[in-house]
């Protein structure tokens, strides 16, 4: 190639280079020092963040930019990698002129000289202070729900402990009066005994579903591949179904990366909601699954009383029954939680219903099975 | 070989009441003792005036020194540790039943709210150390 055309394609390659160091200087603090750390070069952001001028800088040690708040051995760490050729990454917080602190994200770069030693450092800076700022915020928050969370799973522990010992000590003397003094209460003296009973036992299964809600969030299990076919059956076997219902899985279904004990709770409760209201002398209960692009779509649906669509919100909020307590034993429990456990794991949970005709509840629940709750949340008592 | 004595360590009256009952309706001859928290369980067992225990029945909420503690004590005493312990409590959760097992209790059976199901947990209960084996009071176990 003759001079011309060389100076040509070097004449290039210096405005390529200074476009580069160009729009480079728009985003970064750029610096370049010596082997000791004394800064030959800064650019302007550099002075701009630092709110040192150029001349404070140039031949001055990067150390005046120390804050502080990294320990000796993660500077020694840093040298230690520089010095041997490698490129270090990492977030450095330093104090400007002023004595306020900023974060930047920084790579040092050792340029090696011919013997191959680093001979000088380049080093690129990006400001995160603001990100830094919403992690340690993050941190907080989590510290604070953590503490929370611990809060709450004694307030359970006391709650198992404290408030059932009383149901059962009322529980056993109702029982023991009848028995006892059978012979001197009249059929209204048992009545009313028998009315106690019932109550306890329902204030019994309130607190276990409080607490069953409350441990429905905090709780975490393992991850498994349920087989929601047989996890269906051995429900059903468990809620011991009166003969006139029957009970039938319409379409074959699918196995999913769920908490078993959560799988359970949630089919549990819908199947055993469909059985306490069937009204009907046959009665038909129906499980399907259909694939929705990424979400299974479930459906258990009965041929029961029906629900007025006016309480189609109100059936799932906490402590919600649509009949007076004593008409059906009802916590008004199982439809939040199931609510609750959806929700959990990124899916939404509906009911459609025809009064008199049949109820069908609807839910999904995404097909990658993955927990989107926090991980980081942890806490509870398992 | 049958069951003699008891020593049910329990706060609670009416749960108290509810084993002596049982003990009745299962018509067992056999003689309960009750100490209301560990402290004075722990009394209990050093007095010589005391028979022996076959069984110690033991509440893990109790107050002063709790079941658990109770528990610690008599499985470090070199004569005490051998009496089986079973514990008959409100608590289903996994930690006080670990904490429980890994102090070497014999059982653990959690109360329910209905008491003709207790009944058949002090049923199973008697007639299981009816038949197994006690450790007879003069030998002390070592290590």
């Amino acid at each position: 190639m003759d001079n011309e055309a060389q100076n040509a394609e070097t004449s290039t390659s210096i405005k390529e280079l200074a476009d580069f160091k160009y729009a480079l200087d728009r985003h970064a603090i750029v610096a370049v020092t010596d082997r000791k750390g004394g800064i030959l070069y800064a650019n302007d952001k550099f002075c701009e963040i630092s709110k040192y001028s150029l001349d404070e800088l140039i031949g001055k040690n990067h150390r005046i930019l120390n804050s502080k708040y990294h320990s000796e051995e993660f500077f020694r760490d840093l040298w230690q990698t520089i010095k041997s050729g490698n490129v270090w990454r990492g977030d450095i917080r330093n104090r400007a002129k002023d004595g306020s602190f900023y974060w930047v994200d920084t790579t040092i770069v050792p340029i090696l000289d011919e013997d191959g030693a680093p001979d000088r450092y380049i080093a690129i800076r990006a400001v995160i202070s603001e990100r830094k700022r919403l992690e340690e915020e993050n941190a907080q928050m989590i510290g604070d729900l953590k503490a929370a969370n611990q809060e709450l799973a004694d307030f359970a522990y006391i709650i198992s402990h404290d408030l059932k010992a009383p149901l059962r000590g009322i529980s056993s003397l109702a029982g023991w009066l009848v028995d006892d003094y059978a012979d001197k209460l009249d059929a209204a003296g048992k009545e009313k005994l028998s009315l106690m009973a019932a109550r306890v036992a329902r204030l019994n299964s309130l607190v276990d579903g409080i607490l069953a809600y409350s441990r429905a969030g905090r709780n975490k299990e393992e991850l498994i591949l349920v087989d929601l076919n047989s996890l269906i059956r051995n429900t059903v076997d468990l809620l011991a179904v009166p003969e006139n219902i029957s009970i039938e899985i319409s379409t074959p279904l699918p196995r999913i990366i769920m908490e078993n004990y959560k799988a359970q709770q949630v089919f549990q409760n819908l199947i055993s909601n469909a059985v306490k209201f069937m009204d009907k002398p046959i009665g038909q209960i129906k499980i399907s699954a259909a694939r929705d692009k990424e979400y299974w779509h479930f459906t258990v649906a009965d041929n029961g009383p029906g629900i007025d669509s006016k309480y189609f919100d109100r059936v799932f909020e906490l402590f919600q029954t649509l009949n007076a307590r004593d008409v059906a034993e009802s916590t008004g429990v199982g439809l939040s939680l199931v609510k609750k456990i959806i929700e959990l794991y990124g899916g939404k949970v509906w009911v459609e219903s025809e009064v008199d005709v049949k109820t069908v509840f609807h839910f999904t629940l995404p097909v990658a099975g993955s927990v989107m709750v926090n991980e980081t949340l942890g806490g509870g008592l398992k | 070989m049958t069951l003699k004595n008891i020593l049910l360590l329990e706060d609670d009256d009416i749960d108290a009441m509810c084993v002596r009952r049982a003990l009745k309706a299962l018509n067992s001859n056999c003689k309960l003792d009750r100490a209301e928290n560990g402290e004075r369980g722990l009394e209990y067992l050093q007095d010589h005036v005391n028979k022996r225990p076959d069984l110690i029945l033991l509440d893990i909420n109790m107050p002063r020194m709790n079941g658990i503690e109770f528990l610690r004590h008599v499985k470090n005493n070199s004569t005490l540790r051998s009496i089986p312990i079973v514990i008959l409590t409100t608590s289903e959760l996994d930690i006080d039943c670990c904490s429980a097992f890994n102090l070497s209790v014999a059982g653990y059976m959690t109360k329910p709210i209905d008491y003709d199901q207790f009944v058949t947990i002090m049923n199973t209960i008697i007639n299981y150390w009816s038949v197994s084996q006690l450790v007879r009071k003069d030998l002390i176990i070592n290590g």
